[in-house]
């Protein structure tokens, strides 16, 4: 996986040791993770496109991970289907997508800055 | 990110929240005994919606945790165990353990606060029951004039309001005058019976199977104080009259398009930048809008008509284009198809067209601006203040150091949109997906009580969800979806006609300008939008806007601008 083609998929690691396989394309949306896991920044991350996060419980990453794929099926759609959201996992949800960069409404607005 | 060799770690806040957060989520930790880590291909492996099992000695803070102990376990979400500091549960005081300061540092005085019995006797049954005696036994009701001062005390006018407006509900009197009278603050709770409002059946007509009609409800708030107005004076919708002038609104909230009965709106004479682009919805045909006074307010105007990002060319058209609605309606009626028994709808009262639009402001969903362009603040007092574009551009470029000359700021801007389209998706963010969420609970109040206070950006995105739930909602300005921070605003500047039956010429009317005075030609309107889905598009439908609704009402019809019917045709 050091060379050629970057893989199709990704896997995130819950700080509990869960695992989720994500499509690579799917995660786009977060800067942070296309940015660990770009093959040309040389992190540890994009040679074996494992992300590990220590900090977020595996029904936080759930969600997270639910949410790539919302965005990446929605994206193109006029009509958005509302993402339900339990709210006991609100808040620690919350404090994961702003570290993820989870804060814009797409991923090209990044170049407003 | 990219010049460091290896891979950061997450910053401390994630550190003490995910430890914060055990307490009142699904205790991922514990669960690990019993579920194995396996390898999930992104399907739920939890359903983290699930009742979880959760102890009361899970307060992160205490360190000292000791394996073993006699739990107290409670089934189902952290949250239907906690009593909150909500109005109802106000006067329930026994459940507080120290009492209820209005502020707290960290996170354990935050437990301690605004978690009530559950957690906080964990809290004091620390080791053991004693301790609870000794540090619960602070006299708990004694402390009810703190939860007291957590309570809104109404302003003696705002009762006196309420009053007026109980009696005028119980005698049937459709109209509220409560003018010059000192009032500040109006609450949802003051305005609500006024939606419940019923005519008293007329005995006189008793003979007559009673028919109840709706009520024509007056409500004049004229030259008092307000400066913000509860979302639920919104459903009040047969409201008839209502003047708000003279007091100091600095904005007004778009769920005022609610109120489609009105037929008499007096908006002059407050601190007004700019209109909700929703209260266009007023002047559709289904709509009763008759009078409507806007000036003065402290709108918001172009500098330069070169500010404008885009600028409409006024063609000097007279004779409105119809719409597609309108060739549809002459297509049907020429075939004979259209039911006869329509009747021919009225000219519309009022017809508004747009002039141009500012830049469009980009934020993320935080609120935080990352466009150049920055909307002026509402709450400014400058009465005259202009929207001096040019000037915004060359600040922010001077503070990044760059020089202002070197810089196409309008070639900047149409980048801007062309990137923005490029991406252009109608998912919101992750942060907007949770906030609309908890915008939707009932307890939104809560939420930012329990956030660390590391986390100030979000803690402040709460507060707005809250303010613009009070306010009744905030849509997008084109799809309607409701949103808790709009990634995209800018301000359309229009002007709004009103339309008078010529005095001789049949179907012929004359527009007028709102008002004679030159700077209040122009209205602004705050557009906002939930994505560059619903951004404005380069070179979209200029002109005349007829009514939504009014189908064909413009037909057989021509219109003039002031003056021009003075001239032989
Ligand atoms: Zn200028
Ligand atoms: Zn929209």
């Amino acid at each position: 996986m050091a060379s050629g083609e970057p893989s199709k998929y990704v896997t995130l690691v819950s700080g509990d040791g869960f695992e989720f396989v994500v499509l690579r394309e799917a995660t786009k949306v977060s800067p942070i993770i296309s940015g660990m896991i770009d093959p040309r920044s040389g992190f540890a991350e994009a040679r074996d496109a494992r992300c590990v996060f220590q900090e977020i419980s595996s029904p936080v990453l759930d969600k997270v991970v639910e949410y790539f794929h919302y965005w990446y099926q929605y994206r193109d759609n006029d009509d958005v289907p509302d993402m339900d959201i339990p709210v006991e996992i609100c808040l620690e949800l919350l404090a994961a997508a702003d570290y993820l960069g989870l804060d814009q409404a797409t991923m090209n607005t990044r170049q407003w800055s | 990110m990219a010049e460091e060799p290896s891979l950061p770690r997450l910053p401390l806040p994630a550190v003490s929240w995910n430890a914060q957060t055990e307490s009142f989520s699904n205790n991922p930790r514990k669960r690990r005994a019993t579920r194995r880590p396996s390898t999930a291909s992104g399907a739920s492996v939890f359903n983290s919606s699930d009742p979880a099992i959760f102890s009361s000695d899970d307060d992160p803070a205490l360190d000292n945790y000791v394996e073993g102990r006699q739990k107290r376990r409670y089934l189902g979400s952290w949250y239907s165990h906690q009593q909150h500091h909500q109005p109802e549960h106000e006067h329930e005081p026994e459940a507080e353990c120290a009492g209820a300061p209005a502020q707290f540092k960290g996170k354990r005085t935050l437990q301690r606060q605004y978690d009530s019995g559950v957690f906080l006797a964990s809290d004091c049954t620390e080791d053991d029951d004693t301790t609870l005696e000794l540090e619960c036994s602070m006299p708990t009701r004694l402390k009810l004039p703190q939860l007291e001062a957590a309570v809104r005390t109404m302003t003696e006018p705002e009762r006196a309001l309420q009053r007026k407006i109980r009696e005028c509900v119980d005698t049937g009197n459709e109209t509220v005058d409560f003018w010059n009278m000192g009032l500040e603050e109006l609450s949802g709770e003051t305005v609500a019976p006024l939606s419940h409002f019923e005519k008293i059946p007329d005995v006189v007509s008793r003979d007559v199977a009673f028919e109840q009609s709706p009520p024509k409800l007056n409500l004049y708030l004229a030259m008092n104080r307000l400066r913000m107005l509860p979302g639920a004076l919104f459903d009040v919708t047969n409201l008839t009259t209502m003047s708000l002038r003279g007091n100091k609104l600095e904005s007004l909230p778009p769920a005022f398009s609610k109120l489609c009965n009105l037929q008499e709106l007096n908006l002059s004479q407050n601190r007004l930048r700019h209109l909700p682009v929703e209260l266009l919805r007023l002047l559709d045909s289904n709509c009763s809008l008759q009078t409507l006074i806007l000036h003065p307010n402290y709108f918001l105007l172009p500098a330069h008509g070169d500010d404008i990002f885009e600028i409409l060319e006024d063609d000097e058209r007279t004779t409105p284009e119809p719409d597609a609605s309108e060739l549809e309606y002459e297509r049907l009626r020429k075939a004979g198809t259209w039911p006869a028994s329509t009747p021919e709808a009225p000219p519309p009262r009022m017809l508004t067209r747009r002039l141009g639009r500012s830049p469009l402001q980009v934020s993320d969903a935080t609120g935080r601006v990352l466009s150049r362009f920055k909307l002026p603040s509402t709450s400014s007092h400058e009465k005259f203040e202009l929207l001096d574009v040019d000037q915004i551009y060359r600040k922010q470029l001077y503070a990044q150091g760059v020089d202002p000359n070197d810089v196409d700021i309008l070639s900047q801007q149409q980048q801007q949109v062309e990137v923005g389209r490029a991406g252009q998706s109608a998912v919101p963010s992750l942060v907007e997906a949770v906030m609309r969420n908890c915008y939707r609970s009932v307890r939104l109040g809560e939420f930012k009580h329990l956030l660390p206070e590391d986390f100030a950006n979000l803690r402040q995105v709460f507060d707005k969800a809250a303010e613009e739930k009070d306010r009744g909602g905030l849509p997008c300005s084109r799809c309607g979806t409701l949103m808790v921070v709009a990634p995209i605003r800018w301000i359309e500047w229009r002007e709004i006609n009103t339309l008078t039956r010529h005095k001789t010429r049949e179907g012929v009317y004359q527009l007028d300008p709102l008002s004679e005075v030159e700077d209040e030609l122009v209205v602004p309107f705050l557009h906002s939008a939930c994505s560059w889905r619903c951004a404005p598009r380069n070179g979209e439908h200029s002109g005349w806007v007829f009514p939504k609704g009014c189908g064909g009402c413009t037909a057989g019809y021509t219109y003039f601008r002031q003056g021009y019917p003075e001239r032989a045709e």
